[in-house]
């Protein structure tokens, strides 16, 4: 009886103090859930009024903004100073002139460099990556050091930031990176640093081809970008000794990079390579001829309708003879009793939109 | 003078607000496409400013409205790197000037005056 009684004591406490914990549980959660809600309330709060403050100070000058106490006691609080720091993030990508240098006032008025700097020497990767972004952002050229170690941080958020950032900051110099790039570079992360880059000069041409003949071939692809953007015609040599590159998609953009620089030996140099190429390539090169509209080349593609087999590469040499206006070849050609039924159905078709 | 700002992004919206008034512009605010055409077909603005990319309407369609409504405006559209394409449907729309983000206001300001001269 007496151990029954204890056991009914023991389970009472157990039980009583399982209730307690869930309750403070349930407390922890719920100031938890309210402070979280009073803060992102505020973050939208904060958010309207700094950009209501800089949208001010664009058009009235800084000095109004500095005399607003309310203003001033807000910059005391470590969350508010991080959504400024995002707003300022984001005002990069709506301003330039002087609009783009009151904000950059304003980054230095309010000491919010202090801040950047804490985040950039941070151990936080996501931290990093925002003071990355703010000093790209408000164009802090004594940060470039700082970034440019990152270049070699494991993660690969950090470090393609960072390697944006160089370029940003440092325009061409800062692409120095790619000489020793081991790590793939993303289609995305290509355009950012294309779109980076504003202006060469004629010294950079000796990098660029460099990068040609990289063992990484998302440089090479990197390269073969800036070359169809800034029109580099006396690198043309570089890249159609790429036509003999062994991957196939690097092959393939140096035809597309082709198209931009070509010249009077393009064509019959394409045409040389066309017979040993994969299918792929060969539609690149059809594409290559529809694009520059050179109708000197005409026995060729009626050649290639009669040889080739492949369906991508007979639509791309129908569109090209549409393009020609030669219809009575296809008018022809439609009237094989022995064409494949795909390739008639593409002739018909062509036919059919001329009519 | 009344002028039509369309343009989703706040901070843009009133910084381009703050520079107009106090040019002493009157200035109409919509923060989304279709705000823009049914405040155009009201208001019939002497310029309209848009975006490119907006909620439920475009600034393509905004040009489409007006050219369908037969308004005589001045639209300049203000467009993000990447987007020729629109910016040229923009132009057979109507479209008198474009602007690419980001943008300077000082610069918006004098081409909007440039387009309101002769009103």
């Amino acid at each position: 009886m007496i151990f029954l009684k204890i056991e009914l004591h023991n389970l009472t406490l157990a039980l009583t103090a399982l209730l307690l914990f869930v309750v403070v549980l349930i407390i922890a959660v719920l100031i938890y859930g309210y402070k979280n809600y009073q803060l992102i309330n505020n973050a939208q709060q904060w958010k309207n009024l700094i950009e209501e403050k800089i949208s001010y100070s664009i058009f009235n000058g800084i000095g109004d903004i500095q005399k607003d106490q309310e203003f001033e006691k807000l910059l005391k609080n470590k969350n508010f100073k991080k959504i400024f720091i995002s707003v300022l993030i984001e005002s990069d990508q709506r301003f330039v002139g002087d609009a783009h240098k009151i904000l950059k006032d304003i980054f230095y008025i309010y000491k919010l460099d202090k801040l950047a700097w804490e985040k950039l020497q941070s151990n936080n990767i996501y931290q990093n990556v925002r003071g990355i972004q703010v000093m790209t952002a408000m164009n802090v050229i004594d940060a470039i050091n700082k970034i440019t170690h990152h270049l070699n941080h494991k993660n690969p958020y950090v470090y393609s930031e960072a390697q944006y950032s160089i370029v940003r900051l440092n325009g061409f110099e800062g692409l120095k990176f790619l000489d020793s790039l081991e790590k793939p570079l993303s289609d995305w992360q290509q355009m950012r640093l294309s779109q980076a880059i504003k202006t060469l000069s004629h010294s950079d041409f000796d990098s660029i081809c460099q990068w040609l003949s990289n063992q990484n071939q998302t440089v090479i692809n990197f390269a073969l970008s800036l070359i169809r953007k800034f029109r580099i015609h006396s690198i043309h040599d570089n890249v159609i000794n790429l036509l003999n590159h062994q991957e196939i998609y690097v092959r393939i953009n140096a035809i597309k990079t082709l198209q931009t620089i070509d010249n009077s030996t393009t064509m019959d140099t394409l045409i040389e390579i066309y017979p040993k190429q994969e299918n792929l390539i060969k539609v690149e090169i059809i594409k290559f001829i529809n694009r520059t509209g050179d109708k000197s080349r005409m026995q060729f593609i009626k050649d290639i309708l009669e040889k080739e087999r492949d369906i991508y590469i007979l639509i791309e040499v129908v569109n090209l003879l549409k393009k020609f206006n030669d219809y009575t070849h296809l008018q022809e050609k439609a009237t094989d009793i022995n064409l494949d039924s795909k390739l008639l159905t593409v002739i018909k078709n062509a036919l059919h939109s001329k009519l | 003078m009344k002028i039509l700002l369309a343009e989703d992004d706040e901070l843009i919206l009133r910084t381009i607000e703050h520079k107009l008034k106090n040019e002493g512009y009157e200035v109409i605010l919509c923060r989304n496409g279709k705000e823009a055409i049914d405040q155009t077909l009201e208001t019939r603005p002497d310029l309209i400013v848009t975006d490119i990319m907006m909620p439920f309407a475009s600034g393509i369609e905004i040009l489409s409205a007006i050219q369908q409504h037969n308004i005589s405006t001045n639209v300049i559209v203000l467009s993000s790197l990447g987007q020729e394409d629109v910016v040229e449907e923009a132009f057979t729309l109507g479209a008198s000037d474009f602007m690419v983000k980001p943008f300077n206001p000082n610069e918006l300001l004098l081409r909007i005056k440039r387009l309101l001269r002769f009103k």
